[in-house]
């Protein structure tokens, strides 16, 4: 982070899935949670990330690392770019990730480093059993 | 634990919402179920996608399981409206009785929590407190505290309205 400076985060959270509108690029967050019920574990699940920033401008290279919080080890690294051409605009970083595979139930979290740097983190919970999803009654 | 796969975010096809879990006894013995569409990985592997803020995507998923918690880690997760960090502030991490402390080796200032995150957070607010008393005009400064507060507003200074 040498020339660009260091962007703050003013939002960040996990939710279902990310969908970016076609010509307007609105990004509309489905299905917000902080906490995930399986069955069994381990458990394979999607889920997007959704952070704002501000005060970014430059060149960023983004890692999102999902940390187990039992024991802090490392569940998966996504690594992303980040060119803020304008020190106006509020960058979004919108991801939809297919196919994360949660080891043991317990807490974890989603840490938000640029050039190395941390800047943010979420955590969520994996827990075992609890509500399970039904479809409405005009399905079954 | 070794699948990925990053779907661009323009798809609006809407999911039934939580999770999808293994089903029954025989299919968990199997282990984690691998959908269809995943790309199975050894080690890592990169994969890139278009998105329309993040040129290049790439994500790992680990098959081992290193530890996260680095030796040192730069600090830029200062939480306070008035502030802002003009570089990232060097730490270094240990572990002493169970508690992950960070230490700013130039000023001395440490922080604690049960992990690393939460030992960020408490060196933010930390920091923040020591700003604001090193930089309270009422206070008279000693020699030590005076370099303390001058290596301070290297680090941090108020954000600008």
């Amino acid at each position: 982070m040498a020339d660009a400076p260091i962007p703050s985060v003013v939002a960040m959270l996990v939710c279902d899935q990310v969908i970016s509108e076609q010509g307007t690029g609105k990004k509309s967050l489905i299905g917000v949670f902080e906490n995930i019920n399986a069955a069994g574990f381990p458990v394979q699940t999607r889920l997007g990330i959704y952070a704002k920033l501000v005060d970014a401008n430059g060149h960023y290279d983004i890692l999102i690392r999902l940390v187990n919080l039992k024991d802090e080890t490392r569940v998966a690294d996504i690594k992303a770019i980040l060119n803020a051409t304008d020190p106006m605009a509020c960058p979004e970083l919108a991801i939809n990730i297919v196919g994360i595979v949660l080891p043991v139930p317990g807490k974890y979290e989603f840490q938000l480093y640029a050039n190395d740097a941390f800047l943010h983190r979420i955590t969520m919970n994996a827990i075992q059993g609890g509500p399970q999803w039904l479809p409405p009654k005009s399905h079954q | 634990m070794a699948t990925a796969e990053i779907a661009p975010i323009i798809s609006g096809t809407k999911l039934a919402p939580g999770v999808q879990t293994v089903a029954s006894d025989a299919e968990l013995k199997k282990g984690p179920q691998i959908a269809p569409s995943a790309v199975i990985q050894l080690q890592t592997e990169e994969i890139s996608v278009e998105l329309s803020q993040t040129p290049k995507v790439t994500v790992k998923f680990l098959a081992e399981s290193p530890t996260a918690r680095p030796k040192s880690v730069l600090f830029a997760a200062l939480v306070h409206p008035k502030l802002r960090l003009r570089k990232p502030i060097p730490l270094e991490v240990s572990v002493q009785e169970g508690q992950v402390v960070l230490t700013w080796n130039e000023t001395d200032e440490f922080a604690c929590g049960v992990n690393t995150g939460e030992a960020l957070d408490d060196f933010s607010k930390t920091v923040c407190s020591l700003y604001f008393y090193l930089n309270d005009s009422k206070v008279r400064l000693g020699e030590n505290l005076e370099k303390v507060r001058r290596i301070l507003s290297e680090y941090i200074e108020l954000r600008q309205r």
